[in-house]
């Protein structure tokens, strides 16, 4: 094995560790504040369904490139700091949160209206209603946009370059720069193979899953 | 069973400005099996909704053995509890089996143990004659049997009333018998029912009394032979030659 790829298989392997991590808390995140804001989307309340609509329209209607900017390098102008991860996790979970508001939204109410007023006339109150009759429904109908979004997400995660978080992407293209000036050859291909071959071996296994949960549910 | 009265006085119902009941007054006694009939749209299916308020009503009053559940700080749904209802397009929960949809409610609402629920959802499906599909889903059942479910998971909760909204409208002729079957012995129980229907083999049979309701009102109604016998009102009549035809 040539000697340059030790020392840059571990920086990338950190630079790894880094995207996974900051995948792991965008994913959570987002689906924790998204199921939040999609029942909120589906509360009788014109009020509350109004404020999430807006985060919910402008988060999901901005390119994340552009939020991620813009947490970056505008918000400390106002004299809030933000270290990079932080601000790629929170760029990335207000793109993420709005989207999966928006398929917990329409999973709910695609549920059929019927199901809601059997509950009713059996005595189920609407937070029983949800539980044991729309949300199982509702759940199931998620699924398969859920674990789309979430191989969705993991890809956006390598857009964190770009305000210069040291994630795979970017200690890749380090690394490349670093060979060719000290070496001339740029060994380019090689380590982006490795990294496009890591994107695909996490997101494949997900992307069947969710084709898999599709196909179940017809 | 205990109760079953059913009393609405001077109910009013709109949709925005659409008023769909325009003051009913009605009251159907302990174990009468009551009919309503009449055009579409004419508030049959709502009158019924309103009765457990599904439908909340915009005036006026419901009373449920001699209790108005319309009044504020009634609980709903304990309300509702004592009232069941059969829906035209079944309802059924897709997502559990025959036994599970009938267990689920005594199961969540009455802390009744899994043992017991189960045993009693055996008897009841046995009665409806789907003893052998407790564990079938919703969509392994044809329609007919799906409304045999659906009726039986009102039961489970023993309600003093029962309403039927169009019960046997979304089925193929063949299997709208044996829905009207288990109405017929639940009838014979001594069950209050309501039932909104286009059955009028049925509502002849076994309608202690028939209601027609047209333009949001009760227009006619009495013993079920004579109305359909002997109908006095010419909207009676003009729906009645359509539908018998």
């Amino acid at each position: 094995m040539p000697a340059w790829v030790g020392p840059v298989a571990s920086y990338v392997g950190q630079g790894l560790v880094t995207t996974l991590l900051l995948s792991l808390v965008s994913i959570a995140a987002s689906v924790l504040l998204g199921v939040v804001a999609g029942t909120l989307l589906t509360l009788p309340s014109v009020a509350v369904r109004a404020v999430v609509r807006v985060y919910v329209e402008i988060w999901r209607g901005l390119p994340i490139i552009i939020t991620l900017f813009f947490i970056f390098f505008v918000l400390p102008v106002i004299g809030l700091d933000v270290d990079t991860f932080v601000a790629a996790a929170v760029g990335l979970t207000l793109w993420g949160s709005a989207n999966v508001a928006e398929v917990v939204r329409g999973a709910v109410q695609s549920v059929p209206r019927g199901q809601s007023e059997a509950g009713a006339a059996l005595g189920f109150g609407w937070r029983p209603r949800m539980r044991y009759v729309i949300l199982p429904q509702a759940t199931r109908r998620a699924l398969p946009p859920l674990v789309g979004l979430v191989v969705n997400l993991t890809q956006q995660t390598s857009l964190a370059a770009v305000i210069g978080l040291l994630d795979v992407l970017e200690a890749s293209q380090r690394s490349i720069e670093r060979l060719t000036l000290s070496g001339g050859q740029t060994h380019a291909v090689e380590i982006l193979g490795a990294v496009l071959l890591v994107f695909f071996v996490i997101c494949l296994p997900l992307t069947v899953l969710s084709r898999r949960l599709e196909r179940r549910l017809r | 069973m205990t109760g079953g009265a059913i009393e609405l006085r001077g109910v009013h119902k709109a949709f925005g400005d659409v008023e769909v009941l325009r003051g009913v007054d009605l009251t159907v006694a302990t174990g009468e099996v009551l009919v309503v009939i009449g055009p579409s749209g004419g508030g049959k299916s709502t009158l019924l909704r309103c009765v457990n308020l599904l439908e909340p009503v915009t005036s006026g009053q419901v009373l449920l053995d001699g209790e108005d559940i319309t009044a504020p700080g009634v609980d709903l749904d304990q309300v509702r509890r004592r009232i069941g209802m059969v829906f035209q397009q079944f309802n059924l929960f897709p997502h559990l089996s025959a036994l599970d949809n009938l267990t689920l409610a005594p199961r969540k609402l009455l802390r009744t143990a899994r043992a017991d629920a189960e045993q009693r959802a055996h008897t009841l499906l046995e009665r409806v004659g789907l003893a052998d599909k407790a564990a079938n889903y919703p969509r392994q059942l044809s329609g007919g049997q799906q409304q045999r479910v659906a009726i039986a998971r009102a039961l489970m909760m023993d309600p003093h009333v029962m309403l039927f909204d169009e019960v046997t409208s979304a089925l193929d002729p063949e299997l709208v018998s044996e829905v009207l079957d288990v109405m017929r012995d639940l009838a014979g129980s001594g069950m209050t029912m309501l039932c909104v229907t286009h059955e009028m083999g049925f509502a002849r049979e076994l309608g202690d009394r028939l209601v027609f309701v047209d333009g949001g009102v009760i227009a006619e109604q009495g013993p079920p032979a004579t109305v359909l016998d002997e109908p006095r009102h010419d909207r009676t009549r003009q729906f009645l030659r359509k539908v018998l035809r």
